[in-house]
Order: C-alpha cells, then structure tokens, then sequence
C-alpha cells in the first residue's frame, strides 16, 4: 500500500494578505514533511478558474519546487488537461520530461479531460470532443518521450517530423495514470495499460466492483506504450488525531467545505448536454454508507474515509488494501480549514502509527 | 462561498399559495421543451438566491418553454426563467418566475407544484433550421431566445435538475422541491440565441446574460411527481430541509 498527498491547492476567500502566497508555501512544507515520513507521492491537480476550490493552474511549477527540496518522495503530475485548447500536447510532452530529469526519475504522469463547464466553457472547448482527443494524447504522449523524431498525423493535432525534446529520465517513460471521477472511466484505463488514479471517493463495495473490473480488463489491455501500469489508486481525506472525537469534528469540517466547494462547481453534463459527458463526475459518485450514527444529530464519518483516530484508519485501510486498492491519495486540508500545525501533526501521527502496519517483513510496503 | 444573500421578503412577496402538499403526480405526455442557456455576469449573484441555495460556478440561467399539446390541463404554453444553483451538495435550478396562456392549467400547477406564473402570451415555433420562443406579456415582449443549426442529441446526454419553487405551505413559507421526471423520446441540440430578455419582468432586475453556452429541444413525456422535500429559505439547505411526508 502507497500512500500520497493530492494537492487541491484550495484558497478560501477573501483573497488579501497573500492568502493564495501562504496556501502555495503551506503545500510545500508538507510535501517536505511527506518527504521526510516517507509517503509515496504527492500530487498536484491541474484546474483552472475554479475559485476556492482550486487553485492550481500551473501544477508543473508547483511540482518543481517541491522536487528541488525533497529527496524521493515522487511527484505526481495529476492530472493534466489533455485538450489542445488547454494543453498542446507537444508543450505537455516537453514540460513533463523537464520535471522527470530535474526530479531525477520521480514523475508520475496522470491525464485527464476536466468534467467541468467552468473550465472546458472558459478555455472554449467543444465538449463533444474531450474523450477524443484525451485518447489520442495518451497514444502520443509516450511516443513523444521515446522516438528520436516523430511526425504526427491526428485528430487533434498534426506535426511534421521533429525531435521532441527533452527525453524523460525514466526509461521508457513515467507512470502514465488517468484520472477516474466518472464510472466506467477505470476501463478506458484498463483498455489502455493505463494506470487507475481515483478522484472521487467512493464506498467500498462500489470501488471493490470497479477494481475488480480493472483488473480483470487490463490482463488483455491494448497499451499504449511497452509500459504497462496496473495500479489503483484511490482518493481519500486524511485528519488523524489521538482523539477520536476531535478527529471526527475536524476532519468532517475540513472535508464537508471541500465538498461544499466541489458541489459549487458547474459540470459540464449540467451546462452542456453531451454524448461525451454522461455524468456529473464528482457530484454523481456512489457514496459509500456512513458508519453507524455517533450519536443522534451529530455527522458521522463516511464508510471507508482515513478520519479519526490511528486504530479507526488502519482499519479503514486495511479494508482497502482488501479490495485491490494499491495506493491511498490523500487530501489533507480543504480551504484551509485545518491549520498548517493539525495538518503537520496528523501526517507525523499518521506516519508513526498508521504506516508500520502497512510495511512487509522487510519493512517495505 | 457561494451561499445565497438574498432578502426573503421579495421571495414572500411573489410566492404562490400551495393548495396542499398532499398532490398527486400529474403526467403531461408529448410535450415539446425547448431550453436556452448562457452564462450571467458574476455581478451580485449571490444576492439572486435565498441562503438555502448557492450559486454555481459560473452562474447559468436557463429557459424552459414547454409547449403541451393535450393531457389533463389542456393545450398550453409555459415559459420559465431559472437559475442554475445548489442545495447543500445537490444540483437545482431555482425558479425566478413563469408566464403561461391558459389560466386553468396555470393555476392548477400553481396549487400543485408552486409554479409561480403570471397570464401572458407564449409561443414556440418549429423549423428544420430553428426553434424560436417568445414571451409577450400585456403588449410587451419579455423574452426571445432561439434555438439555431440543431443536430440530433442522445437522448441520455440531456440532465434535469429538480427545481426549487418558493410557496406559502401549511408550514410557513418554504422552498419546494419539485421532482420532474422526463422520458427523452427525441432531442436537439443547437446554438442559444437572445433577442430580448427583460430581466425586471423575471423578477430579478439585476440579471446580465452575457455568454451562450447551449440550447436543446425536445419531445418528452413529463411527470410532476408528488412532492418529497422543501426547505426553509433563510438556512442553507444542510441545516433547513425537511421531509414533506
């Protein structure tokens, strides 16, 4: 089991006193500390004009900070826009071997298509076409890193004959992942040697029926490179304190304004009506049951979320690690609800007393 | 946060009186929809909204004009002017007013759903190359939206939100939530046009359209579905939802 950050970068307005300069500078602190508690990956997301919720425009500059002040911890690049509107696809190629060379080898690289009006209206994409030309990028973009010259004829986009520079480190490239939020996008990653990198946080027994789909699926994978990744990641919410009961009260505060946020946002099946878009992505994930009602009127914890006390998250991940799932993303704060010294404590409690149980007889995990 | 700021006194003011929170599902069968979207300025939106609602990201308004050929309350013609929004996690439109041209069949939704429209002329024309809509109330054009160049649309691609209708209830004044369910038979899709949108006669002066997204029409079969949830407009809906039954 691996453990990552997932980097919203979320800015509760009003944005004075260089509220956007803390949340950037907060975010690196705790991919250093991450670095130091030996988690996995931390990643950084890729929206553009979604206020509060996100702002994380730029990902690859963020990522190449936190590579130049970490050691091993990799760096996900997750996930970018692979629409030519938004991301040409050659600029995509270059700028993701630039950050696996200055990381020396740490990239892992996720695609997505965004589900979002706010984002596909705002750059003028035509939403009809976003699986599309996400499906030629994932076809390209390896052979972009590994031929010495390549000449492209496509869909959505063409180019003569030209090297494209630089190469990744990694050989024969980074991870490649793709993003899932809507159901049924796990298999077009299956279909394609792509690794599973979930977004939205479903239940247990619905993300246990899409693993096992995955998995079954990617035994005959058409890939897109000699690279197969078979791994399934999922997204979590991660607040970890000694006290039950302070955990649940800040932990759910931190994730129902994430949530709040993330319901504020116009997806694109609401605003555009298409083929293409057949869900309301995060809106329309099948939730997991909650436990058991703490007491009458108070919130409890959602089935399966990393909120609560040490013993309460080992048990939720082992029920994880149960169904198939390799990796656990976490968000670690939503809006700065939390304060950077919780954030910094719950990771340390989490490294020192949730981590060991996940590490083998050679005390790797 | 997009958590609505508006006075609830305006909201009072014009909300119909529900017969009774009781009401049967109505079915409307082969009714023509044609439905025009743009994006409006961000300028004070959060104001459009009571706090139960939030506003989206951008904000979007809608049109809806049905056109119902036969059925239970008669031929008739509702336009309607709504705004994108949320109720706590869940997506809503929110009804900022109506104009019908059939007094039964306006009073009889209503009584039954809180569909807050006034008597006005409304019209809605077919062509191979448009739809085009128009609402005429005491000698004034209110409203011109068209639909241009349609293509045909799958039938699955077009979501329905349940609309948010203020309404004097037994219970004090409440938002309704009014569950419409929609059997796709055919749809459209096609560019949005504006010819004349008169914001103050929607009850929200303040509207700026400023950029089309879409338009679609369609044929469905329609049903108002008995009434399940309102909430209370001066909390967000976390706080203030309540069960009708």
């Amino acid at each position: 089991m691996r453990f990552g950050l997932f980097f919203e970068i979320g800015v509760p307005r009003p944005f004075v006193d260089n509220i956007e300069y803390t949340v950037f500078h907060n975010a690196i602190e705790q991919a250093r500390l991450a670095d130091e508690l030996e988690f996995d990956s931390v990643w950084a997301v890729e929206h553009h004009f979604l206020e509060e919720y996100s702002h994380s425009s730029a990902p690859e500059l963020l990522l190449t900070a936190i590579a130049a002040q970490t050691e091993r911890i990799r760096v996900g690049h997750g996930a970018v826009v692979c629409v030519p509107e938004i991301n040409h696809p050659i600029r995509v190629a270059e700028r993701a071997a630039v950050l696996d060379i200055l990381s020396g080898g740490r990239l892992e690289f996720g695609t997505a298509r965004s589900s979002t009006w706010t984002e596909v209206g705002g750059f003028g994409v035509d939403p009809d076409t976003t699986k599309k030309t996400w499906d030629e990028y994932v076809r390209v973009l390896p052979r972009m890193w590994t031929e010495e010259y390549l000449a492209w004829d496509g869909v959505c986009f063409s180019m003569p004959e030209r090297a494209i520079l630089p190469k990744p480190v990694q050989d024969p490239h980074p991870p490649l992942w793709v993003t899932v939020t809507s159901p049924g996008t796990e298999l077009d990653a299956a279909e394609r040697g792509i690794g599973c990198l979930g977004v939205a946080s479903a239940g247990y027994a619905e993300q246990e029926r899409r693993t096992r789909e995955y998995h079954r699926r990617i035994q005959n994978c058409d890939p897109v490179s000699d690279h197969v990744n078979d791994n399934v990641s999922t997204l979590n919410f991660l607040y970890c304190n000694a006290d039950s009961e302070v955990a649940r009260l800040r932990g759910l505060e931190m994730q129902g304004r994430f949530g709040v946020e993330n319901a504020n946002l116009l997806f694109t099946r609401e605003a555009y009506p298409s083929g293409a878009y057949q869900t309301l992505a995060n809106l329309a994930t099948k939730r997991g049951k909650k436990k058991s009602e703490v007491s009458a009127g108070t919130p409890a914890v959602p089935e399966g979320t990393c909120i609560g006390d040490p013993a309460e998250i080992v048990a939720a991940i082992k029920h994880w690690e149960s169904i198939g799932i390799d990796g656990i993303n976490f968000i670690v704060n939503g809006c700065e609800v939390l304060e950077q010294q919780e954030i910094l404590d719950s990771m340390r409690l989490f490294a020192r007393e949730v981590m060991p149980h996940f590490r083998d007889a050679a005390g790797k995990r | 946060m997009l958590y609505g700021t508006g006075s609830i006194e305006p909201i009072a003011k014009r909300a119909p009186k529900l017969g009774s929170l009781d009401t049967e599902p109505l079915i409307l069968p082969e009714v023509e929809l044609l439905r025009v979207s743009f994006e409006i300025a961000r300028h004070e939106v959060t104001s459009f909204f009571p706090p139960a609602l939030q506003a989206t990201l951008p904000p979007l308004l809608t049109w809806s004009v049905y056109r119902c050929k036969e059925g239970p309350l008669g031929p008739f013609c509702l336009a309607e002017t709504q705004l994108n929004c949320r109720s706590g996690a869940r997506t809503r439109t929110y009804l900022l007013a109506g104009v019908i041209d059939s007094e039964p069949a306006g009073t009889a939704l209503s009584e039954g759903w809180a569909f807050d429209s006034r008597i006005g002329d409304v019209r809605l024309s077919q062509a191979f190359d448009r739809v085009d809509a128009s609402v005429v109330v005491e000698g004034r054009t209110i409203l011109e939206v068209s639909m241009r160049d349609p293509a045909p649309l799958d039938l699955e691609a077009i979501h329905f939100s349940p609309s948010m209708h203020p309404a004097h209830t037994s219970s004090g004044l409440r938002l309704l939530q009014v569950d419409t369910k929609f059997q796709v038979q055919r749809s459209e899709r096609g560019s949005a046009h504006l010819g004349c949108f008169s914001a103050a006669d929607w009850n929200e002066p303040r509207i700026l359209p400023t950029h089309p997204v879409t338009a679609t029409f369609s044929a469905v079969d329609l049903t108002l579905d008995q009434l399940r949830f309102m909430s209370r407009p001066e909390v967000n809906a976390f706080a203030g939802t309540e069960s009708v039954r």
